[in-house]
């Protein structure tokens, strides 16, 4: 499933500067094409759905895309920040990434990856030591719940937290609330239960927003989450409530 | 000589256009434009024609062939413009008119003429007005006060106006005569005293008559009058200015040394007059001037002991007034003692600089700096609250708001301080702030010293303000500007203590005068007159190139861009000996007696500001459309003598037919990479640029060994010249605004603010010593606490790679559009324009568009 192309070119759909929300400082924030999940809600569908990649993909070498993280180096080091992979998974991509990964490290950039982590343990462990912080885009604990809302199974994700949590990375977690479809008050349990394991840095929870729905109408795609409405505030004060009893403190905007 | 052109204009009107009921005026140029303009909202009367054959503007006007068919008995024609060749020719086409229906409104010879005829007019006597001059001699010399009697029975305009014709026509000196009707005008002020203030003074916009030219035209005027230009020299500069190939705006710009009389009082400093005055007596000259300044500080004095006396006599009906008074009492005389008197005597020392006529960009300098010793003193001594602070300050802040025709581009700069006084820094400097914030007038601008000792609150404090959405206050990086201000010939403790003037212009407050708006140079329209071989195809104006080449003769860019590089240095040259002829013409005419009074060593000198006796006196040259033309010559270079996809010939067709019929050229330009991307080969191009202009002002150099600093800021001017010009090669259209300052070009922008910051960084900052301005746009959601500090950082990291000046703009455009649909609605909402902070719906509706453009750098 994981690609093994050798090939010195990436797939991106973007490079955005000055991200200020994807880690710590001031980031660039590269976005990889391919995934191998399909979340029902996903607002990038430019990245994961390959029919339209024709459209939205740009096939960039390693060395342009590492020059063009290093422009803003200097505004790295001034904010403590660095690149930050997403996507996608970036790590479909995980052979370049690596070598990307690795330059950046022996240019003293500080890198982040945005992944959803469902891959083999062994690809993981091949890029770990070049990534300082991993962002972790939790959809769901529960494995039903998993399987409806991405179509795969999180036991190999999860296994995969538990390597993170041991080796002493930084890591944060990203949780989407779409409300009723990944998200009940059960599910917020089973999620504060298990991430009181892994003790992450950060809890970031991701309202929904229907910003997406315009990228399927362009590619003329169907979106099957039309009728959701984003969550109301009361909804996300509840799940920070409910992480809270496990000693979680989450965000939200 | 001292009747402005307005007042002169509207006398010949008078004297005309009221019985006629059919007007033609002709031609409609840029004084037609006038004329039309004073007897529009003057007069209220519509003219019934406009006549001419080049005007290319939007209102409909006839040519001279259809106005002579038209031409009927009894219609007047009115004859607007100043060349004695063109009056001659309009004269012989209208030669079947008789004489009396054409009316010559700028007739050359008698204008600035006196109207006083047969020693008296209306009322007064020569002998009226000789009395009168000796009542104020006595006032200023022997603090005798009689004069007010002698001015009781007059209507107060008619006295001014009578008294500044008799200055003019019997004290030779014009420093004298401009200090006496500054005293006069100061007698004749009509106070009011307000209810509920803790402050007294409001500034009023009626100045002084005899004040700085009007306009471009009649400085001209003068300079050829002066025997400083010769008529052709008049002519050029004329047809220079017509198609905006330069606009300036000399006068004012300055920040007077307010501290100074805070510190010493008023009579310390009349003394030291008064020694200079005896010492000096020998030299004529100087005499004269330390006369002129002993004139303007009794006209200060007596103006602080009117407004005791008022709000004496208003006390009874409220006591707070009483406190008011007693403060004027002590201001008249001594040093101020408080926080309220320093604030007081502030106010009137800036509220006289108006009266005397330097409206343009009269800045307080750091007042946070100068002021906290006696908030210190007050605070100490426990007479001081922070709230009652507070509320004075409020109080200065709205007179500096209150007139918007009078007060403009009042600067206060804020911060910079040398070392970590405390934790917090200056107290005065948050207050400022807050003040900025509470009252959200347009002004003062307000503008933050930043360094390595800014504190974390300053910081977030103005990041708050900015979050407001005010565009204020507008940071600076002390490090890059100190490094400006010494390389022009100012010692390290001076630069060090640099405030700003008007928009963002560094200058050394009591210390400096150089007409920071001295002149603006258009690149963008040298670029295209090249194309059109030095004839501007907007106006048919022409500009004398250096070389008149075709443009199929330029084999190669690097033939091209060498000419260009050439005309460039060439019309900068000519720009400097332009601008120093016209500074030795204001240092004759327009002398500012008042404002010499508060510039250190003009006492020590014993010359006025306007000639040199400042310690700095340098001269100011600010350029326009940078990233247009930089933009413009790479798409030549690609475009034309790469791709090969047009020979440069055809560009002028091009720009002609506003790129209709070309679209795949103006796609082509579209996706060439633009200035304000980080991408080497733009960003170099604007760095020699740079260079280039900067060394060529350089060798500007003038007598006395005064440099001319360079500005890279454009006000609303780019607007304004953007006008006046066709479309340009990097695929703007014709007539819409040129680039900001030293911003990129509108909506180009497309890697985001720090891509921007990384190319401006290109461009040798350090060495722009009359400022420079970046435009960024923000939404405001990047104002939440997270967001704001990275974006402090991003700013910091600007400023470690050399940048100067940053101000971000924070509205969303949704906000914009709606403004604009109704303006009604948003009369509150200012933004932020190269370098000043205004409301958004008093713009015009292109600033407002480019506003709108300006990319917005929010995240997706």
């Amino acid at each position: 499933m994981i690609e093994e192309k050798r090939s010195n070119e990436l797939r991106i759909t973007s490079i955005q500067h000055f991200c200020v929300g994807d880690g710590p400082g001031i980031r660039t924030t590269v976005f990889l094409a391919g995934c191998n999940m399909r979340c029902l809600w996903c607002h990038n569908p430019e990245a994961v759905i390959e029919d339209i990649f024709k459209y939205s993909v740009l096939n960039v070498s390693e060395s342009e895309l590492f020059e063009e993280i290093c422009e803003d180096k200097m505004f790295f080091e001034n904010s403590g920040g660095g690149v930050t992979f997403s996507g996608g998974e970036p790590v479909m991509q995980a052979i370049q990434l690596k070598r990307i990964l690795k330059k950046c490290k022996t240019e003293s950039i500080s890198t982040a990856i945005e992944t959803a982590g469902n891959y083999a343990l062994k690809i993981l462990d091949s890029i770990l030591d070049y990534i300082d912080l991993i962002i972790w885009d939790c959809k769901a604990v529960s494995r039903e719940v998993h399987i409806k809302c991405t179509g795969v199974s999180n036991e190999q994700i999860l296994e995969n937290l538990k390597v993170i949590s041991s080796k002493n990375k930084t890591l944060w977690v990203r949780i989407p609330v779409v409300w009723n479809v990944n998200i009940t008050e059960e599910e917020m349990n089973h999620m504060g239960k298990y991430l009181t394991r892994i003790m992450p840095e950060r809890v970031e929870l991701m309202p929904y927003h229907k910003m997406g729905i315009s990228k399927y109408d362009q590619y003329n795609l169907e979106y099957r989450l039309r009728d959701i409405e984003p969550p109301t505030n009361e909804q996300l004060k509840l799940c920070c409530n409910i992480l809270k009893q496990y000693d979680i403190n989450a965000t939200y905007e | 000589m001292f009747i402005s052109y307005k007042e002169q204009v509207c006398q010949v009107l008078q004297n005309h256009v009221m019985d006629s009921f059919e007007i033609a005026i002709y031609p409609f140029g840029y004084r037609g434009q006038q004329v039309k303009q004073i007897l529009n909202t003057e007069f209220q009367i519509k003219e019934t024609y406009l006549v001419d054959n080049y005007y290319t503007g939007e209102i409909p006007v006839l040519k001279v062939k259809e106005f002579l068919k038209v031409l009927s008995e009894g219609m007047l024609i009115l004859l607007c413009c100043e060349n004695d060749e063109i009056k001659k020719q309009i004269r012989d086409t209208l030669s079947e008119i008789p004489e009396s229906q054409i009316i010559d409104v700028f007739p050359k010879h008698n204008i600035y003429v006196s109207s006083w005829k047969d020693k008296s007019i209306e009322g007064s006597t020569l002998e009226d007005m000789e009395k009168l001059y000796h009542g104020l001699k006595k006032l200023v010399f022997e603090e005798d006060v009689t004069v007010y009697s002698l001015i009781k029975p007059y209507e107060k305009n008619f006295l001014m106006n009578q008294f500044e014709i008799y200055c003019v026509q019997q004290i030779k000196n014009r420093s004298l005569q401009r200090a006496y009707s500054l005293l006069l005008a100061v007698l004749l002020k009509e106070l009011q005293v307000e209810d509920g203030e803790y402050l007294v003074g409001k500034a009023a916009y009626r100045q002084i008559n005899n004040t700085y030219p009007t306009d471009v035209y009649e400085e001209i005027y003068y300079l050829e009058k002066n025997s400083q230009i010769n008529s052709k020299e008049a002519f050029l500069i004329k047809e220079a200015y017509e198609m905006r190939l330069f606009t300036r705006f000399p006068g004012g710009h300055t920040v007077p040394g307010y501290e100074m009389i805070l510190k010493s009082g008023i009579n310390r400093k009349l003394s030291e007059i008064k020694n200079k005055y005896i010492e000096e007596r020998e030299e004529k000259e100087k005499k004269l001037f330390y006369e002129s300044q002993l004139i303007v500080i009794r006209a200060l004095q007596e103006l602080i002991k009117r407004y005791a006396d008022a709000s004496y006599r208003s006390s009874s009906a409220n006591k707070k007034l009483l406190r008011v008074a007693r403060n004027c009492e002590h201001i008249a005389y001594k040093a101020p003692r408080s926080f309220e008197q320093a604030l007081q005597l502030l106010w009137l020392s800036h509220e006289l600089m108006i009266l005397e006529g330097n409206i343009k960009g009269i800045s307080l300098g750091r007042m946070d700096q100068y002021l906290y010793p006696f908030y210190k003193h007050d605070f100490d001594q426990n007479v001081l609250n922070k709230e009652f602070a507070r509320k004075l300050i409020y109080v200065f802040w709205k007179k500096l708001s209150f007139d918007r025709r009078a007060l403009s581009f009042q600067n206060v700069t804020i911060g910079g301080e040398k070392n970590e006084k405390s934790k917090d820094g200056n107290p005065l400097t948050i207050l400022f702030l807050e003040a900025q914030m509470e009252t959200r007038a347009n002004q003062p601008m307000l503008s933050l010293r930043t360094n390595k000792f800014t504190s974390k609150k300053i910081w977030d404090k103005a990041l708050e303000v900015i979050s407001t959405g005010m565009g204020m206050p507008a940071l600076f990086n002390d490090e890059m500007i100190i490094q400006a201000k010494m390389r022009c010939g100012i010692s390290q403790e001076d630069a060090e203590n640099y405030s700003i003037v008007g928009c963002v212009e560094p200058a050394i407050g009591g210390k400096e005068y150089s007409h920071t708006e001295g002149l603006r140079l258009n690149v963008a329209k040298l670029l295209e007159l090249m194309f059109f071989e030095g004839q501007c195809p907007v106006t048919g104006k022409k500009y004398a190139l250096e070389k008149v080449c075709k443009l199929k003769e330029y084999s190669d860019f690097d033939s091209f861009y060498h000419q260009f590089k050439r005309e460039l240095f060439s019309l900068i040259q000519k720009a400097c000996h332009f601008l120093n002829q016209a500074d030795l013409s204001y240092g004759e005419n327009w002398p500012a007696p008042y404002m010499s009074l508060f510039m250190e060593e003009t006492l020590k000198k014993g010359r006025d500001v306007a000639r040199k006796g400042t310690k700095y006196s340098n001269l100011s040259i600010n350029f326009a459309g940078m990233a247009n033309v930089v933009n413009s010559l790479i798409a030549v270079k690609i475009i034309v003598y790469e791709k090969k996809l047009i020979s440069l010939s055809e560009v002028p067709m091009i720009l002609s037919e506003n790129f209709e019929g070309y679209k795949e050229i103006e796609k082509e330009i579209c996706d060439i990479p633009k200035y304000g991307n980080n991408k080497k080969i733009v960003d170099e191009l604007m760095q020699e640029l740079t260079e280039l202009i900067i060394s060529a002002a350089d060798q500007g150099t003038i007598n006395e060994g005064r440099l001319f600093q360079t500005g890279f800021y454009t006000v609303v001017l780019h607007a304004e010249m953007g006008k006046y010009m066709l479309a340009s090669f990097d695929g703007r259209k014709e007539r819409t605004a040129l680039a900001s300052s030293l911003s990129p070009t509108q909506g180009t922008d497309i890697r985001g603010p720090l891509a921007v910051f990384q190319s401006v960084c290109k461009t040798p900052m350090n060495k722009m010593s009359n400022g420079m301005v970046l435009d960024l746009r923000f939404s405001p959601d990047f104002f939440t606490d997270e967001k704001k500090e990275r974006l402090k950082e991003s700013i910091l990291t600007y400023f470690s790679m050399g940048g100067m000046e940053v101000q971000l703009n924070v509205v969303d455009q949704e906000t914009l559009n709606q403004a604009q649909l109704y303006p009604d609605k948003y009369r509150n909402l200012l933004v932020r324009v190269s370098g000043f902070s205004t409301y958004f719906v008093e713009l015009e509706k292109e600033v407002q568009d480019e506003i709108i453009l300006r990319y917005m750098n929010t995240e997706l």
